[in-house]
């Protein structure tokens, strides 16, 4: 559509600036008022097209995630919701192993219309290759600043453009333990790091064992570990370092990074802290160690993983009850200059084709209303600040949410950040670590030649 | 049925001959269609994709192929691949002739070759399931719960962690491979060793030969065929191990291989470049020993 008239090229910029910014217009005032600058219909149909106006009408929509069993039936809950409220039917395909069936089928060019993501990289990539729908175009951005904090706005988007709704979230710094047990054995909870190592010793001596710990993942194995040295590190070097270190403006080599991990040895490798360390610690499932708390009589008397573990321990003891019998105290605090800022995690939801349906469900699955349907039933954190803490089925899920909605800063684990092939490395380096602590500046050294490798793409 | 169809021709009358060996193409066509599709093209791809970077969009030559013989983790896997070759292909192959020749007219023979077959009837996956519990640790001071560290203990041993130590790991998942294939190679080799004639044998014992002498100088010569033909068998499946350890370590603790190892450049790190020149190493390394298979099967065939 060539359209050389000066007045006119305004119009239309002026038009399509404030089609894709604002919502009020409708397909219908865009076309009048485009047929109105000079355009023919049909070029003010191609023009609509091209800025993302012809969302076209479907009858379903297909997603694809990762989510199995409970997790799968509360994203389910949701999708009925949105089948009545829209008439719009969702068909969800769920695999564990997501990322080779979402590379084989965008290789294919098969996309489903919604899908999950199982990191950021591979958001970041798809979303450079244009895969991914922009989200800002259809979504009121204004309601989704309110409604999520910067951080996680952050989280959602790539090079300045919002593609991700994140329907739930979850929250790292939890250490979990059993009220009645810790304080039959003298415990008290403490609130920094000193007097955490102090109760640890205290059990020890006691001839306990203060910790749980199993990073054993399969394939993923030391993301549990990853997890520990993420929240150490936030709570020590404060949000400003940890973004230097995610982003590689920092080495591998770092004091700061080694320090981290060291402090985390000091559980690891603690003496008398942990039941056959260090081979236990590789050799233990990470859900399987945080039952030892909570068996009678207990095998250990703290455990730490985000609150998605609250999940993991009601499934295994059905009868216990979430603030008596099972409950977590904060990550304490290491340096109190960074008190409030936390690590967490959030499922990454994004869109693949543009169409009526996958608007329609991403507008959806961003409200307070979906993401309550999911945090009723349990085992979900929503990071929408809209969300009422009351709908959190249990205290111990509502004060988790609590605090990740006041924090201070909240950044996801330095594993789901960084490129895939590092964070492997990085795992396996943790591994290593936990093995034999001797080796730490070797790994370490590696982990930086790899993270160059990496980074250079 | 393209070489009998060719041969055909060439005793037909001339007039009919070309007509003949059109229909031949006919014939030939669809599987070189699917050849064409399902094979070649890929495999032109797959060595196109591997002199490029991560993401397919600049040519780094043989960057990819440097890395894999540089760098200490590829050198690693390449390590570990090599000892899952040898060890795995002489222990399926030397215990499945060793149980056929002793079993080979045994009364309970059946018995035996069916309770060693049946490992083969469930799948790696689920063999290397089990066998975690098998090799299950739990600290010294706690009931064993794995099978092997429950029956060293009986012995005064302490637990050992089987797959996490790098001292054992290779050798334990080794163990998973052999114990599910021996049967195969067994079943094999003893209807092969059934097939010798009773009279060389009996000549041989007349002339005063010994068991092994029997063994070396009879039976390993007359079933040397079908012995390479399972060797060769083993040898392209163990050069593609992939689920054991993807199951049983996931690759950590230095027991990754090249399968694992591509799987993980492809499909977790998205490095197309990197997995294409592990899987052209792969298959180069499968070429020759395929090569080899199809001429040995091509001789026996003349043979008869």
């Amino acid at each position: 559509m060539p359209t050389f008239q000066r007045h006119i090229r305004q119009e239309l910029d002026t038009l399509v600036e404030e089609y894709t910014t604002q919502h009020s217009l409708s397909r219908r005032t865009f076309l009048q008022r485009a047929t109105a600058a000079g355009l023919s219909i049909s070029a003010a149909t191609a023009l609509l097209a091209s800025c993302g106006g012809s969302s076209t009408k479907v009858t379903s929509i297909d997603a694809l995630t990762e989510w199995g069993g409970s997790e799968l039936d509360s994203f389910n809950a949701i999708n009925a919701a949105f089948t009545q409220k829209t008439g719009i039917k969702v068909n969800v395909e769920s695999t564990r192993d997501l990322p080779a069936v979402l590379q084989t089928r965008v290789r294919g060019n098969n996309l489903p219309d919604i899908a999950g993501m199982p990191n950021l990289d591979l958001m970041h990539q798809l979303a450079d290759q244009g895969k991914l729908v922009p989200l800002e175009k259809f979504i009121d951005m204004n309601k989704y600043k309110q409604d999520y904090g910067h951080g996680w706005i952050d989280l959602a988007s790539w090079k300045g453009t919002l593609y991700a709704v994140l329907p739930k979230g979850n929250n790292k710094a939890t250490v979990w333990y059993n009220p009645k047990q810790f304080q039959d054995a003298g415990g008290a909870i403490p609130q920094t790091w000193d007097k955490l190592i102090a109760v640890s010793d205290q059990l020890a001596n006691a001839g306990k064992y203060p910790w749980a710990m199993g990073v054993e993942s399969s394939a993923s194995s030391g993301w549990p570990a990853a997890d520990w040295v993420s929240e150490i590190y936030m709570n020590k070097y404060g949000p400003a370092m940890y973004n230097q270190w995610v982003q590689h403006k920092i080495p591998w080599t770092h004091a700061s990074i080694k320090d981290a991990i060291q402090m985390f040895g000091q559980i690891a490798h603690g003496n008398h802290y942990i039941n056959g360390a260090p081979q236990s610690i590789l050799a233990t499932n990470f859900q399987d160690a945080s039952y030892q708390p909570f068996t009678s009589p207990p095998k250990a008397y703290m455990y730490y993983l985000g609150d998605f573990t609250a999940g993991f321990i009601t499934s295994q003891f059905q009868t216990l009850k979430a603030g008596r019998d099972f409950n977590f105290f904060p990550f304490p605090t290491i340096n109190a200059q960074y008190k409030g800022a936390i690590t967490g995690g959030a499922d990454i939801v994004v869109a693949m084709k543009d169409n009526d349906g996958s608007r329609q469900f991403m507008q959806f699955l961003a409200t307070a209303e979906a993401q309550s349907i999911w945090v009723k039933r349990g085992g979900s954190t929503s990071v929408n600040k809209s969300v009422n803490l009351a709908d959190y089925p249990d205290p111990v899920a509502r004060q988790s949410a609590q605090i990740l909605t006041a924090a201070t800063a909240v950044q996801l684990s330095v594993g789901d950040l960084i490129p895939a092939s590092l964070q492997s490395a990085y795992w396996k380096g943790l591994l290593t670590y936990i093995a034999d602590p001797k080796q730490l500046d070797s790994v370490l050294r590696s982990l930086e030649a790899t993270a160059q490798q990496a980074y250079q793409s | 049925m393209a070489i009998l169809a060719v041969q055909k021709t060439s005793a037909s009358p001339r007039g009919r001959q070309r007509n003949i060996s059109w229909l031949a193409w006919i014939w030939v066509g669809p599987a070189l269609v699917l050849e064409l599709v399902f094979f070649i093209y890929p495999v032109l791809n797959t060595v196109w994709l591997s002199f490029f970077n991560k993401t397919s969009t600049m040519y780094v030559g043989l960057r990819n192929y440097q890395r894999i013989f540089t760098d200490p983790s590829l050198l690693e896997v390449l390590r570990n691949n090599l000892i899952w070759l040898v060890l795995a292909t002489v222990l399926t192959v030397g215990l499945g002739l060793l149980v056929a020749v002793l079993i080979d007219r045994v009364k309970i023979e059946r018995v035996i070759k069916s309770a060693l077959f049946l490992p083969m009837a469930i799948s790696f996956v689920s063999a290397s399931v089990i066998w975690r519990f098998v090799f299950v640790y739990q600290p010294a001071n706690q009931p064993q719960i794995g099978l092997l560290n429950a029956i060293l203990g009986l012995f005064g041993i302490g637990p050992q962690v089987w797959l996490l130590d790098t001292r054992f790991n290779t050798f334990a998942m080794i163990a998973v491979y052999v114990w599910m294939m021996t049967g195969f190679c067994m079943v094999i080799l003893s209807a092969a060793l059934k097939s010798i004639p009773d009279e060389i044998l009996e000549a041989a014992k007349m002339d005063g030969a010994g068991r092994f002498t029997i063994f070396w100088r009879i039976m390993v010569p007359m079933i040397s065929a079908t012995l390479t033909v399972v060797t060769v068998t083993m040898v392209i499946n163990i050069l593609k191990i992939f689920d054991i350890v993807y199951v049983m370590t996931g690759g950590n603790y230095h027991s990754s291989v090249v399968g694992v190892e591509f799987y993980n450049q492809l499909f977790v790190f998205g490095n197309y470049g990197q997995a294409g020149a592990l899987a052209v190493l792969l298959m180069m390394a499968v070429v020759p020993v395929m090569y080899f298979n199809i001429r040995q099967i091509r001789q026996q065939e003349k043979m008869r």
